[in-house]
């Protein structure tokens, strides 16, 4: 039963306000983040001694001062060793992928590998990469990404690579408590050196399979993501089905709302005519029967 | 009214004898409530659709020939692509104002469909689905199939990954009935999957043949509406089952019609112009064999989709017939779903033995059978529902998926069932409490009357 007040539509105004207020705030918060710039790159100088001092804080408390790794205090399972001659998979790419990614230093869980926080920043990840390549005596080295076309890379990307990480890189689910993550926000670097090394469930991919060429494309398609994200209002390139279903979710309440708001205006709804009521009993009197609602101050 | 006016509509009312049914339509009275309102929005939605879907034939190509495209979007310049998505590419990135119209098809086709469940679920538990209004209620359902159809065929025509492998599974449904499904699904397809006949047929469906039967019904069940007295919430001290209180369509319901609809007009431009609803550049034209991780349906159809998620992949092998779970979640369960639509009005009729012509609505805790089996269903309906969203779900929490199957699988199957027989069980307690209470306050009425007072051991 809508029987509106001044006060309830002084009320309904107000949410209306709010939530106008809302959107224009997001709409504005969503320009501010477009408008960000990232800061141009200049080439890193590794400290191998600050280095040192962030294994001895960071890694060896599970990995051992050694880098052979053992058994882990905290949770179950051995940290591997990160000396070549123990753990083969190791090589500089590797470890600047999973310092890059943030699966290690891990912010908790170290299996847990879902998006997280990336706890060491670009200069610090070059100062232990520098030191451990020289303490463990591991070879390799950062891949360079030359310029790619997006349109060549997303079929590489659609043959490859959205089986598990989406069609927009968005990340998903690989099974058995193991989720793939997202790839769009990550830097070129990162993702050649993931394609090459393979790292935990992901296959390792060959030059064989993807050529050089063709990663420096999927990182064009990935930035391509990135651009169209970045110009989206509410940074989102594409919607999945999932995603779109919150959007239908909320959409479905704003017209709840609207046919709230309508249908509770007073101003068509008729004052019962007398003759409609019923008498509820004969014997009952008539001051003890209770008024209709919709004689309630309508006019 | 102007004396042209008059000469004009007297004219007209002299060769086609209009003026008595239009007075009747013209007074014909609607009661007020919000939740009324809920089946304009899915009308009002129609009309969006029917314009902006115009806008969007004017530019599509139902086909899926490759053609080059040449563009502005420099991802597929020069590219060759399925004719369905270079013109979708053509319509959303060379056409002025073609996104926004793709976006606006596609928010009013969410807000359509989601306003007809709503606008259904309203029906359902109020009881306005009653006698007289049996025969409306079964078109209602037919259009709301039809409703379902043209969104699931809308979101298979751009022929993008998500499109194509939801046509995949389609097909893949179609194949699993048993007996004639091969059949069928080759007639349906036109040959095995991929076939060039599929975006052509279904891009036929889509603007022709389901439109023109979405618009004629919905005609119909407008005509039944007109015809029908509406039905309307008790209100005390007014016989509702004689009498109805409301406003006429002119001037008053038509004022808050278009009011309504300008509204909507307004909020699906907005949600058109911030939520990319229907941008599909990024994730690419179908190419079969190549499937994205995360695919779903759309919402509508994830009830469906979470039944396959849930069910083992069992197939049981009978004489002549093979039941697989695709069958079983893709058909045999919207079915039952249906076919429990379907036949509620009598089961309820048959279980209360309910005779005579009902006017005004309920509360769903007034009829057990309907409080318990109405909302046991839907809440059933609900966790297929999530269940679809199993891979986000377990992304966002960190549980495993196959745990958060699990989870979906026993609840799905003990939740529903427990709700409906709570609820059963409660809203019949409500009642005995209630007549209790109306039959000690008349005895104590009528003792009164008489003069006699109880004594009080």
């Amino acid at each position: 039963m809508q029987v509106s007040s001044p006060a309830t539509s002084r009320a309904l105004t107000g949410w209306a306000i709010v939530l106008v207020a809302a959107v224009a705030g997001l709409a504005g918060a969503a320009a501010a983040g477009a408008a960000e710039q990232e800061a141009p790159l200049e080439p890193l100088v590794a400290n191998p001694d600050n280095g040192q001092l962030l294994y001895a804080q960071q890694c060896a408390r599970c990995h051992g001062a050694d880098g052979r790794g053992g058994p882990m205090q905290e949770y179950e399972g051995i940290a591997p060793s990160l000396r070549p001659d123990d753990n083969p998979n190791i090589e500089v790419a590797y470890l600047d992928l999973v310092f890059s990614t943030g699966r290690m230093p891990p912010a908790g869980s170290p299996y847990d590998n879902r998006t997280r926080e990336v706890v060491l920043d670009e200069q610090e990840r070059a100062d232990l990469v520098a030191w451990m390549a020289d303490e463990f005596d591991i070879d390799g080295e950062i891949p360079e990404v030359a310029e790619g076309s997006a349109a060549r890379g997303q079929q590489v990307w659609n043959a490859n690579c959205s089986h598990c990480h989406g069609a927009t890189g968005a990340g998903g689910v690989a099974g058995a408590g193991a989720w793939t993550p997202s790839v769009s926000d990550k830097s070129a670097q990162t993702i050649a050196e993931a394609i090459r090394v393979g790292p935990f469930q992901m296959p390792q991919f060959e030059a064989g399979q993807i050529s050089d060429q063709e990663i420096a494309d999927v990182v064009a398609f990935m930035d391509e993501v990135q651009v169209e994200a970045d110009e989206q209002i509410l940074g989102i390139p594409e919607l999945n089905p999932v995603f779109a279903s919150a959007f239908v979710f909320l959409l479905a309440l704003a017209a709840l709302f609207l046919i709230g708001v309508i249908g509770s205006r007073p101003r068509w709804f008729p004052t019962p005519p007398e003759d409609l009521r019923r008498e509820r009993r004969a014997d009952v009197p008539a001051g003890a029967q209770r008024r209709a609602p919709a004689d309630r101050g309508e006019s | 009214m102007t004396p042209l006016f008059a000469l004009l509509f007297d004219s007209i009312d002299d060769r086609l004898r209009l003026r008595g049914a239009a007075d009747k339509a013209v007074n014909k009275v609607f009661p007020h409530h919000w939740s009324f309102l809920l089946g304009e929005v899915a009308l009002v939605s129609l009309g969006i659709l029917v314009l902006t879907g115009t806008y969007l034939t004017f530019f599509y190509r139902g086909s899926s020939e490759l053609v080059t495209y040449n563009g502005s979007l420099e991802l597929y310049n020069g590219r060759m692509l399925p004719a369905a998505y270079e013109s979708v590419m053509r319509l959303s990135y060379d056409v002025p104002g073609g996104l926004l119209f793709r976006r606006l098809h596609r928010g009013a086709s969410h807000l359509f469909i989601a306003a007809t469940v709503l606008h259904m679920l309203r029906i359902l538990f109020t009881g306005a689905f009653r006698t007289p209004r049996e025969f409306n209620y079964l078109i209602g359902i037919v259009l709301f199939t039809l409703a379902l159809a043209e969104g699931f065929i809308g979101y298979s025509l751009p022929y993008d990954s998500l499109a194509g492998t939801g046509l995949r599974i389609a097909y893949s449904t179609a194949l699993a009935v048993p007996l004639v499904g091969p059949q069928v699904a080759y007639w349906v397809f036109g040959g095995e999957f991929p076939t060039g006949d599929v975006i052509p047929r279904f891009y036929v469906l889509h603007v022709m043949l389901l439109p023109a039967l979405l618009l004629g019904i919905t005609g119909v069940h407008l005509f039944f509406l007109v015809r029908q007295r509406h039905t309307q919430f008790p209100r005390r001290g007014i016989d509702g089952h004689n009498f109805i209180l409301g406003k006429p369509l002119w001037p008053a319901q038509f004022a808050e019609t278009v009011t309504l609809s300008l509204w909507m007009f307004g909020l699906l431009a907005v949600a058109a112009t911030v939520v990319p609803w229907s941008d599909v550049a990024l994730s690419g034209p179908y190419v079969p064999g190549e499937v994205g991780n995360n695919a779903q349906p759309d919402w509508f159809m994830f009830w469906l989709d979470g039944m396959l998620r849930m069910l083992p992949a069992f197939e049981i092998d009978l004489p002549g017939v093979t039941i697989s779970a695709l069958f079983v979640a893709g058909l045999v369960l919207p079915g039952l779903v249906f076919g429990a639509l379907i036949i509620y009005p009598w089961l309820e009729k048959r279980w209360y033995r309910l005779d005579g012509d009902w006017h005004v609505l309920q509360n769903p805790l007034d009829i057990p059978l309907r409080a318990g089996f109405g909302l046991g269903t839907f809440l059933a309906v609900l966790l297929m529902s999530a269940a679809a969203t199993s891979d986000q779900l377990s992304r966002i929490t960190g549980i495993p998926i196959e745990t958060v199957l699990w989870f979906f699988r026993i609840t799905t199957l003990f939740l529903p069932p427990l709700l409906g027989f709570a609820l059963a069980r409660w809203s019949r307690r409500r009642l005995d409490r209630r007549d209790l209470e109306v039959a000690r306050r008349e005895s104590t009425e009528s003792q009164e009357l008489h003069g006699v007072v109880a004594e009080r051991v």
